[in-house]
């Protein structure tokens, strides 16, 4: 876990100087540069601006560094530079720690601005450079963030995974075109193994993409805790106010073409729900809207400030584009992003930080590629942290263990036809016994389902995986992990029983993903195998995943009839710094066909 | 020979609830009077709306704990004796339910729509009692009654398509003879059950080392239809036991549910002798490993429930194997001729016919299809019945489950239930209808 001092700035207009802005430091690890604060005239202008947004090229790396030392000079003016200097160093080389830098923007953007200038939302913070420290935004020992208030004043919100995402992918007729299929596409791939069933992200997507039915999900039962929407932004005249304002485009249910949601509007609809966490992008497969001014991907910085600045709003983050992003790094964004979100140990600037980061060292993006810059995240949350993640599931609690119960009953229900039907097929013809494979794979699929929604319901997991074995012949059997949030695993032992009356062990080999330490397999005569595995992750994090540990091989006995056995996992341990952690086993269950 | 339908009488025998007993007190059981089995089950009818009936049964007071029933296991009963119970049961029923019994009865034609009573309950207690003695005012049985076929059920919900079997019926015979009990004659054991079995209807395999593994081994190799078991039974903790032989050819004990979980699916009958050439621990013990729990899959089954004679046996046995090939496979027939022929050719002053129980786990009593020639759908149709027989099993135990939970039943149990007993009809259905093609 990185621990980080905060250096914490205002930056607002300052009132009795017009198209002039003051910028104070509230917070800092050197106690004695707080409350220094500086007046000056931006130098930052909106042709630099106008490069950032090119879409027909964008800025090459000494164009942006010469964008980035101008936000530099304009956050850091004056004295502000050399207290942040000191302040870093006091940070890591004395604190042996990162200092994380929030901007806390006061201004309201109705200020009349002078030819070439910018709001002061406009600034992209995030390009800030400086000739010894380079880019800040992308190095995880500096994370930069914005903020509405001086200080962050929501709690982090307590869940249980899975995480539920409400996904609204808005293509309107009337906007440039997009393909809807092609954006389910993009996140589905984004966000991969997290989605897949039993995953720490329950993924929804909203269709179609109509106020009415936005609505509807945001209310439902079962809460949303992120809403994701992709589509397109604008400012212009929504209903009957006569002021432009940003606004999103959702789809109208009778012609498909733009439903406007004004930021007050869609304030209303997420004060109605559960949702902690607001991320806006454009659609990635449209074609680029003119570049115009304003632009319209300001529309979502101008929701997301509107709703993150509601003194009694509930979403606590909001992370929104505030230029057009590749959909190479849209994904790339998006996968580490969600998948960061998930470390119980990371605050959101670090996971936003990190997803720079990664989208900076992608292959393809081209030197100078300003895509790191884009998202821009805002957030009120204390510590830094939208969710406080439970990895797992309150097993302890009567609703939990009464699902449980149910599950298991299930797989125990089935067990009973399956080992009838494979006693069945003895001593019946070969034409009798192809019919009744058809009843042992239904059994087989419902006892799997139901070990699927048990392992759900479990949360992290240690499973040994059974399958299909001949009589006589070897199976290898993995043996997985799977984790719900990012963390190291020091030590995973696990004891196996198994009925030496039908399998027999016959070896191990080393799983794909246990990278580091060592592994020890040994028998235990006469039915059990202990497996002891150090240091698998090789003492990195590892992110939400199944990780194969190892394959244990058995064979089953020669001349068996048709049946099932079990593999079952007696005792386990799975830990960090020698803390056991709240993981579950699953068993194998091994089906043995009569030899062909 | 024509199938035979029955005209269906269901007396389920509950304990009233909220009787407490303390020792030396008689229970109060309520007799709720039904059609069939389904009445009893969630969803399929509002059985909780069935008007149930105080009775006081002529059970001994220690029944609650110790479950005896009327007469002890050790004793023969008299045919005197037999009346007197069989009248004393009678008038303790409560006479609403005893004149529409009659009345459907006479209502009934032999050979067309007797009427089949079912006694039914989770009660030793009611179970142990030797209802096959039931008399009328007049002394005479009711068993014996042509149009009327006196049974047992342990329930359930879906029974599963009878297996089609061509001749000759596959009969696996057990008889087991442990050292450390006192030793039967095997041989006369034997022949008494054996004049039935005859070739080509019959094909008989004894198991000469009665052990559990080679039970389980010879189950597996040649799977029969028919087990037909002779020996000593016992009662542990209120369940019913056979014995098998240990590895040193002593006593071991079987209960019902280790029974359920050796059987392959083939066997469609068990008949549970009690051995007549030593002396019995408890022959209830035979009937209550056919009374055991609806959740363990045991077949219909035939056991004695109190000691009897040689000449009983006989009788009893030469006829039931030759009517169930008459009957092509219809346990309730064969049963009754019987009964009937144990009560004509065994001892004149003796009940001996009546220690013969029927209990019915499959609702039918027509779990086999005995046919002496193959057909073309030999293949598909056996597919399809060992298949619907499997399905009907899984949807039985999720209903046995539902009705011992109640209303505490959650809809998730409920949709399974649902949507496995659906499947389990399905199936049957299916298996019928090649049946029928």
């Amino acid at each position: 876990m990185n621990e980080y001092n905060e250096f914490r700035l205002t930056l607002g207009a300052d009132d009795s100087n017009p198209g002039q802005w003051k910028v104070q430091i509230i917070k800092s690890p050197a106690d004695f540069v707080i409350g220094k604060k500086e007046t000056f005239k931006p130098g930052f202008t909106r042709t630099q601006l106008k490069l950032l947004r090119n879409r027909n090229g964008w800025p090459n790396l000494n164009e942006l560094k010469q964008i980035g030392d101008t936000v530099w000079q304009t956050v850091m003016a004056g004295s502000i530079a050399d207290a942040f200097r000191l302040s870093l160093e006091k940070s890591l080389k004395y604190d042996k720690r990162g200092m994380r830098v929030s901007l806390s923007l006061l201004s309201q953007d109705d200020e009349v601005l002078a030819d070439d200038a910018v709001s002061i939302s406009e600034l992209p913070v995030e390009a800030i450079y400086e000739n010894k420290l380079s880019f800040l935004a992308t190095d995880i020992k500096t994370p930069f963030s914005r903020g509405l208030q001086i200080e962050p004043d929501i709690e982090p919100f307590e869940v249980s995974l899975p995480l539920r995402m409400l996904v609204v992918v808005a293509t309107p007729k009337d906007k440039p075109e997009a393909k809807a299929s092609e954006e389910v596409d993009a996140i589905k791939k984004a966000l991969g193994n997290l989605i897949e069933e039993g995953g720490p992200i329950q993924l929804d997507f909203c269709v179609p993409a109509t106020r009415r039915e936005l609505s509807r999900r945001l209310q439902q039962a079962s809460p949303y805790h992120i809403l994701h929407f992709i589509g397109h932004g604008g400012f212009g005249i929504v209903e009957n106010d006569p002021s432009e304002q940003p606004h999103i485009c959702l789809e109208r249910e009778d012609t498909s073409k733009s439903d406007p949601i004004n930021s007050d509007l869609f304030l209303a609809m997420l004060l109605n729900s559960h949702v902690r966490l607001l991320v806006m992008t454009a659609c990635s497969s449209a074609a680029p809207s003119p570049d115009k001014v304003p632009y319209d991907t300001i529309a979502f910085d101008g929701m997301a400030q509107r709703i993150l600045g509601h003194p009694n709003g509930k979403v606590s983050a909001a992370v929104a584009m505030q230029f057009d992003l590749e959909s190479e790094a849209a994904v790339i964004f998006t996968g580490s992003f969600y998948q960061n979100l998930l470390n119980p140990d990371k605050s959101l600037d670090e996971v936003v930080t990190q997803a720079r980061y990664e989208i900076s060292v992608a292959t393809g993006l081209g030197p100078g590629h300003r895509a790191w810059i884009t998202p821009v995240i805002y957030w009120r949350c204390k510590g830094g942290k939208v969710f406080d993640i439970k990895a797992v599931s309150k097993s302890n609690d009567e609703e939990t263990l009464k699902k449980l119960l149910i599950w298991e009953t299930r797989i125990e229900a089935y067990r009973v036809p399956l080992e009838r039907s494979s006693k069945q097929m003895m001593n019946q013809p070969l034409e009798v016994r192809q019919l009744l494979a058809n009843d042992i794979r239904y059994y087989l699929g419902k006892i799997t389902e139901a070990q699927k929604e048990r392992a759900k319901l479990l949360g992290e997991t240690i499973q040994l995986w059974g399958g299909n074995v001949k009589s006589g012949q070897e199976i290898s059997c993995p043996v997985i992990l799977r984790l719900l949030i990012t963390r190291p695993i020091d030590v995973v032992e696990m004891h196996v029983q198994y009925d030496p009356a039908k399998v027999s062990y016959a070896g191990y080999v080393r799983g794909r993903d246990a990278v580091g330490g060592d592994l020890i397999v040994e028998q235990k005569p006469p039915d059990m195998i202990r497996m002891f595995l150090n240091n698998p992750s090789g003492g990195q994090s590892w992110t939400p995943h199944k990780y194969e540990l190892a394959h244990l091989k058995f064979k089953a006995a020669a001349d068996l009839k048709p049946s099932i056995t079990d593999l079952r996992v007696k005792s386990f341990k799975v830990s960090h710094n020698a803390a056991a952690l709240p993981f579950a086993a699953l068993n194998g269950v091994l089906f043995i066909e009569e030899p062909t | 020979m024509q199938s035979i339908d029955y005209t269906d009488t269901l007396w389920e025998f509950m304990l009233k609830e909220s009787d407490s007993i303390s020792q030396g007190e008689k229970p109060t059981f309520l007799l709720r009077p039904g059609v069939d089995e389904s009445e009893l089950y969630y969803g399929t009818t509002e059985n909780h709306q069935l008007k149930a009936f105080e009775v006081e049964l002529p059970v001994s007071e220690s029944s609650k704990r110790s479950s005896l029933g009327l007469i002890t296991a050790q004793q023969t009963v008299g045919r005197d004796e037999a009346r007197d119970i069989g009248m004393k049961l009678w008038s303790s029923l409560p006479s609403d339910i005893k004149q529409s019994f009659q009345v459907s009865v006479q209502g009934a034609t032999k050979d067309q729509a007797p009427v089949r009573l079912k006694i039914c309950s989770a009660l030793s207690s009611v179970t142990d009692i030797p209802w096959e003695l039931l008399a009328s005012e007049t002394g005479s049985a009711l068993s014996l009654h042509p149009n009327v076929r006196l049974v047992r059920t342990v329930p359930v919900l879906i029974p599963p398509p009878a297996l089609t079997v061509t001749t000759p019926v596959q009969v696996l015979l057990l008889v087991t003879n442990p050292k450390d009990a006192r030793l039967l004659q095997p041989y006369k054991e034997i022949m008494a059950i054996r004049g039935g079995l005859n070739f080509p209807d019959y094909k008989l395999r004894i198991l000469d080392v009665p052990t559990l593994e080679a039970l389980q081994l010879e189950l597996n190799n040649n799977p029969p239809h028919i087990i037909h078991y002779i020996g000593r039974s016992a009662v542990s903790k209120g369940e019913g036991n056979i014995i098998l032989h240990d590895n040193q050819d002593r006593t071991f004990w079987l209960c019902g549910s280790d029974l359920a979980r050796i059987l392959p699916p083939s066997v469609r009958l068990i008949c549970l002798s009690a051995c007549y050439t030593a002396e019995n621990y408890r022959a209830m013990g035979l009937s209550r490993i056919a009374h055991s729990s609806a959740s363990f899959q045991l077949p219909t089954m035939i056991a004695n429930q109190y000691p009897l004679g040689e000449p009983s046996i006989v009788a009893f046995w030469n006829a039931f194997y030759p009517s169930l090939i008459e009957h092509q496979g219809n346990v309730n027939e064969a049963f009754h001729e019987a009964q009937l022929a144990a009560c004509k050719g065994g001892p004149p002053d003796s009940a001996d016919w009546a220690s013969f129980v029927l209990i019915l786990r499959d609702r039918t009593g027509k779990a086999l299809r005995i046919v002496k020639e193959e057909t073309v759908n030999d293949v598909a149709r056996l597919a399809a019945e060992l298949s619907a027989q499997v399905a009907t099993d899984l949807a039985n135990i999720l209903a046995e489950q539902i009705r011992a939970l109640g209303d505490n039943v959650s809809s998730e149990v409920r949709k399974l239930y649902e949507s496995e007993s659906d499947r389990a009809r399905w199936l049957v259905n299916k298996a019928t209808n090649i049946e029928r093609d």
